[in-house]
């Protein structure tokens, strides 16, 4: 494993940010941490990094305890953050001369080709630098040295379709190269790059699972009745966000499996006309466990 | 990586680092006009505030350098950069001493060349006051941009911390408890200096390894604070402590043993010299009898501590008396010195003036009470003797440095200005005397007690001491 978070709590005063949390990032994964605002994956992500120390538990990246990071394992991890803080009287160019020396494999090619498809103006000082344009220097910093690991908090915060399709452009010609463990919002950009999920609610992993085990085991269901009828209850498990329309019956099943479905559906209702299953996206995923967390269910 | 990170904060602060060089050069400037006799209250001014300016850049540098990298929060960027902590904090160390400190050591240098000493004693002069600067100014100002965000904080937390110290101390302990900072306007001043020197070096060994490994920024904050109020609290050490330290500490321990203070009772009433004005005060003149005074000595009152008491007991009146504030709300210099001569005996008299409030010395005119004084006495020996002429004289004296003699503007007095790259005699007694006859006038002491150890320097305006005295 890349990262392995077990049981860590976090407080900041009386709030307890983070709560027992556990996961864990597979080497070569690109992990999405999702989660409602305030849910502790930026807390997560920064104990990682060791910037901010737990309560209790602990963090590991690259077999290293978070709290031991050091020069080696940094030179092998980049970061992005929505709010980085970039000295602000220095300019691009200034800057990334500044960090070179301190990463041994840092390419000077590959930092040429990352300024310029991000279109970044190497002259210009970096506090007169737009809320995207510094995202993007931010990222134009992490990837020069081929990171093993590239953590991303929020890295869609605040910035423009156009200054995302780049952005997500450059990452995904090293996606391959690296292990990525990125929380964001925007579940549309970053599942074309996903491979494993983890929701994070309230301080705790609700779960965590591959993306492609994910995708199979969460459908949008549609059972159109003969004649009205009534949501059973309780509903069975797995079925979250079920609602009634008339004789239209609709939920997210979250542990769909085929073989079972049409079984299930018969031994619930009279008079079922039809069956629609069709998958969903990791957004409609995301909202669907959100408002089921919200309401109590999981 | 540290001269690769000193590069980086130089790139960011150099501009700061010149400013406070120039002002430095600017009062330098200042200070070299009024050495060479263009004295004026407004030059004096400027002068003074150009140090100023120098003084405040420089602080201000120290804490840009720190926050160009700053430790407390979660955003910053170098947290997550292959940086050593330890290159870090050395780099910065780095930058305080070659973009702040060197330029301004070698502005002291050409003060010092300039006012005609060795290039050897004024690269020892400046290394001295820059060495003392180090201690007293840019390692608390580091201690502070380590512990803040911006200038703005570190203005307002150096600010708080005074405003803390002055409710603490000067409102508390000193009007509130009686309880003064009896070092302060002693020779033995560099206690407190030595030991905010000391505390500062420590500190920031500590607070720094503190922040930069494990970024414990409340906690140091709180340490920081509390520091400060405890180096602040040796200012406020009783006094006999101060003076048995200092004692202790002297080049002749026991030279002072054979000397006795007595009330001398024969003595009289005190009678104006012929011609003086009356002194418009409520003072007491009591007078004293010293014996066992060596040849060629001086001996200086540092501190009496006063006590009135009525005949049963009952205390009246509880002060010091070597600085007094009169009826009129001026502050007097109530020290005296017995100075003897080479053919001089044992036994010398005077009137020590001891200064009372004018409510209390109402009070205890016409009734009787008791007494009691307890003396904190410095006894100098002599170390070199020497002369020049009263007017337009201009030779190096072995323990002022380069003096001077001209007549004042009145043209009453003879002043006598020197000037030296080392630390000067802090006491010299000056009269004009006439070479055929012998003859002398009343003499001039020029005591500013300082028993500080060789190591401390001089810091305001420039690395130069400066000696200036008047003799009628």
């Amino acid at each position: 494993m890349t990262i392995e978070v077990e049981n860590l709590y976090r407080d900041f005063g009386r709030h307890e940010a983070l709560r027992g949390l556990s996961l864990t990032v597979p080497r070569g994964s690109a992990y999405a941490l999702i989660g409602a605002n305030g849910a502790g994956k930026t807390t997560t992500i920064k104990t990682v990094m060791n910037i901010i120390t737990p309560t209790r538990g602990s963090t590991r990246i690259l077999g290293v305890d978070s709290r031991s990071l050091g020069v080696a394992q940094l030179q092998r991890i980049g970061y992005v953050s929505e709010n980085q803080e970039l000295p602000r009287r220095l300019t691009v160019a200034q800057y990334l001369e500044y960090l070179r020396p301190f990463y041994p494999s840092w390419d000077r090619e590959l930092e040429r080709s990352v300024l310029g498809e991000l279109r970044l103006p190497a002259d210009r000082r970096m506090g007169d630098l737009s809320h995207g344009m510094r995202i993007k220097m931010a990222l134009a910093c992490a990837l020069p040295f081929r990171p093993e690991v590239l953590i991303l908090d929020e890295p869609f915060s605040g910035l423009d379709s156009l200054v995302r399709d780049e952005f997500m452009a450059r990452l995904l010609q090293q996606a391959g190269e690296m292990t990525i463990l990125i929380s964001s919002h925007e579940l549309s950009e970053i599942e074309g790059i996903t491979t494993h999920v983890g929701f994070i609610d309230q301080g705790r992993l609700l779960f965590q699972e591959s993306m492609s085990e994910l995708s199979d085991r969460f459908r949008q269901v549609r059972i159109t009745l003969s004649a009205p009828g009534r949501v059973p209850e309780p509903t069975p498990p797995g079925w979250l966000d079920t609602s009634l329309a008339g004789n239209v019956v609709s939920f997210v099943d979250s542990q769909f499996t085929e073989a079972t479905l049409a079984a299930s559906v018969a031994a619930l209702f009279h008079g079922v006309r039809s069956i629609d299953v069709q998958p969903i996206d990791l957004r409609a995923i995301f909202t669907t466990l959100a408002r089921a967390a919200r309401g109590g269910t999981s | 990586m540290i001269w690769h990170i000193l590069r980086k904060d130089t790139r960011l602060v150099w501009w700061l680092a010149a400013m406070a060089a120039a002002a430095q050069a600017c009062a330098a400037l200042v200070a070299r006009i009024i050495d060479g006799g263009r004295q004026s209250l407004q030059l004096h001014l400027v002068g003074d505030m150009l140090a100023a300016v120098a003084v405040f850049s420089f602080a201000m540098a120290v804490v840009a350098v720190m926050q160009q990298d700053p430790v407390p929060g979660t955003r910053q960027d170098w947290l997550v950069r292959p940086i050593r902590r330890s290159d870090l904090v050395l780099a910065k160390l780095a930058a305080v001493l070659l973009l702040l400190q060197l330029p301004m050591w070698v502005v002291d240098v050409g003060v010092g060349l300039v006012h005609g000493f060795g290039l050897t004693a004024a690269m020892l002069s400046a290394g001295s006051r820059t060495l003392q600067m180090f201690c007293e100014l840019a390692l608390p100002a580091m201690l502070i941009g380590a512990v803040t965000r911006t200038v703005g904080e570190a203005v307002i937390m150096a600010v708080a911390c005074l405003l803390l110290y002055m409710m603490l101390f000067v409102v508390g302990l000193s009007l509130l408890l009686g309880i003064k900072a009896t070092i302060m306007d002693s020779g033995s001043h560099w206690m407190f200096t030595a030991a905010f020197d000391l505390a500062a070096l420590l500190g920031t060994a500590l607070l720094l390894r503190l922040q930069y490994s494990s970024r414990r920024t409340l906690l140091a904050r709180w340490l920081l604070v509390g520091g400060g109020a405890a180096i602040v609290g040796i200012a406020f050490m009783p006094w006999p402590l101060a003076f048995s330290m200092q004692s202790a500490l002297a080049p002749l321990p026991a030279a002072a043993r054979p000397i006795d203070v007595t009330y001398n009772s024969h003595a009289g009433r005190f009678q104006l010299p012929l011609g003086a004005l009356p002194v418009l005060s409520s003072a007491l003149q009591l007078p004293l009898e010293f014996t066992g005074l060596p040849a060629d000595s001086l001996v200086m009152m540092d501190r009496a501590d006063v006590r009135i008491s009525a005949p049963d007991g009952t205390l009246l009146y509880k002060g010091t008396s070597h600085v007094s504030v009169d009826g009129q709300g001026s502050i007097l210099w109530a020290r005296f010195w017995v100075r003897t001569g080479p053919g001089d005996g044992p036994v010398h008299a005077l009137y020590q003036r001891i200064y009372l409030p004018p409510e209390v010395y109402a009070q205890l005119a016409h009734r009787e009470v008791r007494l009691a004084v307890d003396y904190s006495l410095t006894l100098f020996g002599q170390a070199t003797r020497d002369a020049l002429p009263a007017v337009a004289g201009n030779k190096r004296l072995a323990d002022l440095g380069q003096c001077r003699t001209s007549v004042d503007a009145e043209g009453d007095d003879v002043v006598l200005e020197c000037w030296s790259a080392t630390r000067p005699s802090s006491c010299a007694t000056a009269y004009l005397e006439e070479p055929g006859t012998g003859a002398r006038d009343f003499a001039a002491y020029l005591c500013m007690p300082d028993y500080s150890p060789a190591l401390f320097g001089q810091v305001w305006p420039d690395a130069i001491y400066r000696t200036r005295g008047e003799v009628q």
